[in-house]
C-alpha cells in the first residue's frame, strides 16, 4: 500500500520535475512535444483545482446551516450569490453580451460582482489612513528614512504635491520632486528590491529542488 | 435588457457598496449579508468561467466530438484533487498534487535562475562595462555604484549563516537603510493604489446618486444612518434599564 | 490578441470588447485587427505554450470561432512572431510574463500595474526585461496625456492629490504629538 500511496506519487513528482527541468536545457523536438503535452494537461488539472476551494466553502456553510449555529442565516447568502452567477450563466451559455444586449450574467457581473469585489478592496484605503495616523511613528533613524522615502513618493505622484514642492523649494533651482521621486524608485529602491528578489529566487530554487527530490512533502498531507 | 433592470442594478450596486462600507462604523447584519454574498458570487463567477471556458471546450468537446481520450488522464488527475475531502480515499489526491508540484517546480528553476538571478546580476554590472564607462555619463556611473553597493549590502543583511559583527554588521546596517528606502517608496505607492480603488467606488456611488437612478445612493445611505440610530437606541435601552435596576 | 489568465477578469475583458467598436477603436474590425481569447487556468502552462505553438492552447476565440482562420492571426504561430506584449494587472502576473514569456522567448514586453506593485518591477525596467511600465493612477494619467484621451486616470488625480496630502498631514500631526508628549 505504501508503494501506491507514497512512492508512486513521489516518483511522479520526480519524473515530471526532472523531465520539465531538462526540457529547458535540452531543446529537442521530443522535449518540445513533452512540454506541450504537459502544458495542455496542466491547464485541465488546474481547472479542477478550483473545485477544492468551492467544495470547502460549500461544506463549511452547509454545516453551519444544518447545525443552526449563530449567524447560520448569512450562510444562505453564500448560496444565493453562487446561484445568482451560475443560473444566468447557464441560461445565456456563459455570454455576458448577446449582440448589444446585456444578459443576466452581464448584469450580475456589472452590478453585483464588480461592486462587491471593488468595495472589498477599497475598504483598505481607510485602514491605510488609520495606520498612517496610529502606527507611523518616527522612533528611530531607520523609521525616519522610511517616512522620508514615503513622503517624497506621495508628493511626487500627485500634481498638488508637485505644486507644494515648487512653492516651497522651487527657488533653489534644484531637482523638482517628480525627478527626486523617480530617482528614488530607479536607484535605491531598485537596490533594495533586487536584494529581496535574489533572496527569494535562491529560496524558490532550493524549495523547488526539495519538492522534486521528495524532501519537501508537506503538500502531500499526512502519511 | 430594459432600462428598469439597469436602474435596479444601480440600486443593487449602490446598496452593496454602502453595506460593505458600513463595516467601517460598526459590524452589522447588512455588512455580513453583503460579505457572504460576495463569497458566493465570487465562487459562482469563477465556476461559470471555468465551466464555459475550460471544462466544456477542453474536456467535454474533445471527448465527445473529437474522440480524444487522452484528455481523460488530466481530468482524472484533476478529479483526484477533490478526494481530499474524503478521509478514506484522500491519498488519491497525492497523484494530482504531485503532478502539479513536479511540473511547477521543474519550470520554476531554470526561469528563476535566468530572470531573477543572472539578469539581475547582469543589470547591476552593466553600468561598469567598458562600453558604458567610455560614454562618460557620470550620473549613470554614480547611480550604478549606488545600486551595486546597496544590492550587496542588502544581500549581507539577509545572509544569516554568519554572525553579523564587524564589517558584516556595518554592511548589513547599510543594507537596512536601502530596505527602508524601498519600503518607504512602496508605502508611498500603496497609498496611491488604495485610494485609486476608493476613487473607483466613489465614482460609481456618484453615478448612482443621479436622478436617472432615483437617487439610489442618497436613499440607501439615509436608510443605513437611520438603522444605526435606531440600533443605537435599541441596544442602549437594556443597558439603561440595567442601571436603573 | 486580448486575453486574460485571471478568472475574475473575464467580465472586464467582455466590457473592453464591448467598448472597442464603440469608442476605443471604432475603425478596428474584430478578426482582422484584434481578437479576444477565452480564459485559461494555470497561467504558467499558458505562457509557456504561447512561446511554442499557441494553437495547442488557444485553438478557438472566445466565441468559438477557429483562430487559425482569422486574418489577424496570419503568420502568427507563437509570441516570437509578435512585436510587443503588454500585461495590465493588479496581481503579480507580470512577474510570470517576464519570466516565462518575455525572457524565455525574447519577446519585448511592457506592463501596466497598480501603484502597489509598480516599485517591485523597477529592477526589470532597469535591466531592460520590461520595455515600459505604467504604474498606478499617475501612470494611467501620463498615458492618457500621451495618447490625448483624458479619462478616469486624469480625472482621479485631483481626488488622489487631496488624499495624499491628508495622509501626509496625519503622519506629521501624529509625529508632532509624539515628540511633544515625549520631550516637552
Amino acid at each position: 500500500m505504501t508503494l501506491i500511496k507514497k512512492h508512486i506519487p513521489l516518483a511522479i513528482c520526480f519524473i515530471v520535475g526532472i523531465l520539465t527541468l531538462s526540457s529547458y536545457y535540452v531543446p529537442t523536438q521530443a522535449s518540445e512535444k513533452y512540454v506541450e503535452s504537459m502544458n495542455k494537461w496542466e491547464n485541465i488539472v488546474a481547472g479542477f483545482a478550483f473545485l477544492l476551494g468551492l467544495f470547502s466553502l460549500f461544506f463549511s456553510h452547509t454545516r453551519k446551516i444544518t447545525r443552526r449555529v449563530d449567524g447560520w442565516g448569512y450562510s444562505l447568502f453564500v448560496f444565493v450569490g453562487f446561484l445568482a452567477m451560475v443560473v444566468p450563466a447557464i441560461v445565456s451559455n456563459g455570454k455576458q453580451m448577446v449582440g448589444a444586449d446585456l444578459t443576466g450574467l452581464g448584469w450580475g457581473y456589472r452590478f453585483l460582482f464588480n461592486a462587491l469585489s471593488g468595495t472589498m478592496f477599497s475598504v483598505l484605503a481607510f485602514y491605510i489612513v488609520s495606520t498612517a495616523y496610529r502606527a507611523f511613528r518616527i522612533k528611530s533613524l531607520q523609521a525616519g528614512v522610511l517616512f522620508a522615502a514615503a513622503l517624497v513618493l506621495m508628493l511626487a505622484k500627485v500634481p498638488l504635491g508637485q505644486m507644494i514642492w515648487e512653492t516651497l523649494f522651487g527657488w533653489t533651482g534644484g531637482w523638482d520632486i517628480a525627478q527626486i521621486g523617480q530617482w528614488l524608485m530607479d536607484v535605491p529602491a531598485v537596490a533594495g528590491k533586487r536584494g529581496i528578489m535574489m533572496g527569494l529566487a535562491i529560496g524558490g530554487i532550493v524549495t523547488a529542488l526539495k519538492i522534486i527530490f521528495g524532501i519537501e512533502r508537506q503538500y502531500m498531507g499526512k502519511d | 435588457m430594459s432600462e428598469t433592470m439597469f436602474i435596479v442594478g444601480g440600486w443593487v450596486a449602490a446598496g452593496l457598496t454602502i453595506f460593505l462600507f458600513s463595516f467601517l462604523y460598526k459590524d452589522n447584519p447588512f455588512f455580513k449579508a453583503a460579505e457572504h454574498l460576495y463569497l458566493g458570487a465570487g465562487m459562482g463567477w469563477v465556476f461559470q468561467t471555468v465551466l464555459f471556458q475550460t471544462w466544456i471546450p477542453k474536456v467535454w468537446e474533445p471527448l465527445t466530438k473529437q474522440g480524444d481520450w487522452t484528455v481523460l488522464i488530466p481530468t482524472v488527475l484533476g478529479l483526484t484533487l477533490v478526494t481530499q475531502f474524503f478521509p478514506k480515499i484522500s491519498w488519491l489526491s497525492r497523484y494530482g498534487f504531485t503532478f502539479i508540484m513536479g511540473y511547477g517546480s521543474g519550470l520554476v528553476i531554470p526561469l528563476t535562475i535566468s530572470t531573477d538571478l543572472l539578469k539581475q546580476i547582469g543589470g547591476t554590472m552593466a553600468p561598469f562595462m567598458v562600453s558604458e564607462v567610455t560614454r562618460g555619463n557620470i550620473l549613470s556611473l554614480v547611480n550604478g555604484a549606488i545600486i551595486a553597493v546597496g544590492f550587496i549590502c542588502v544581500l549581507f543583511y539577509f545572509f544569516f549563516s554568519v554572525e553579523h559583527k564587524g564589517a558584516i554588521k556595518k554592511a548589513s546596517n547599510i543594507g537596512i537603510y536601502f530596505l527602508m528606502l524601498y519600503f518607504g517608496a512602496a508605502f508611498g505607492n500603496t497609498v496611491m493604489g488604495r485610494f485609486s480603488l476608493l476613487y473607483g467606488r466613489f465614482d460609481d456611488l456618484y453615478k448612482y446618486s443621479g436622478s436617472n437612478y432615483f437617487y439610489a445612493t442618497h436613499v440607501i445611505l439615509g436608510v443605513m444612518v437611520l438603522y444605526f440610530i435606531v440600533d443605537h437606541f435599541r441596544t442602549r435601552k437594556p443597558a439603561a434599564e440595567e442601571e436603573a435596576a | 490578441m486580448i486575453l486574460t489568465l485571471n478568472a475574475g477578469a473575464t467580465g472586464l475583458i467582455d466590457e473592453i470588447g464591448e467598448r472597442i467598436p464603440k469608442d476605443i477603436a471604432p475603425t478596428k474590425k474584430y478578426g482582422t485587427d484584434y481578437v479576444i481569447l477565452p480564459y485559461q487556468p494555470n497561467p504558467v502552462a499558458v505562457m509557456t505554450q504561447l512561446g511554442m505553438d499557441m494553437y495547442q492552447i488557444y485553438d478557438k476565440d472566445r466565441d468559438g470561432a477557429l483562430l487559425r482562420e482569422m486574418p489577424v492571426m496570419k503568420g502568427i504561430r507563437n509570441v516570437k512572431d509578435m512585436q510587443l506584449g503588454m500585461c495590465i494587472t493588479g496581481t503579480a502576473l507580470l512577474d510570470y510574463w517576464v519570466a516565462y514569456t518575455a525572457d524565455k522567448f525574447k519577446m519585448p514586453f511592457a506592463g501596466g500595474t497598480t501603484a502597489v506593485s509598480q516599485i517591485g518591477y523597477a529592477p526589470y525596467l532597469q535591466t531592460g526585461q520590461l520595455k515600459g511600465l505604467m504604474g498606478g493612477m499617475k501612470g494611467a494619467a501620463d498615458y492618457e496625456l500621451l495618447i490625448d484621451a483624458k479619462e478616469k486616470g486624469t480625472a482621479g488625480l485631483d481626488a488622489l492629490s487631496l488624499a495624499h496630502i491628508m495622509v501626509i498631514g496625519l503622519i506629521v500631526v501624529a509625529n508632532i504629538m509624539m515628540f511633544w508628549l515625549k520631550y516637552l
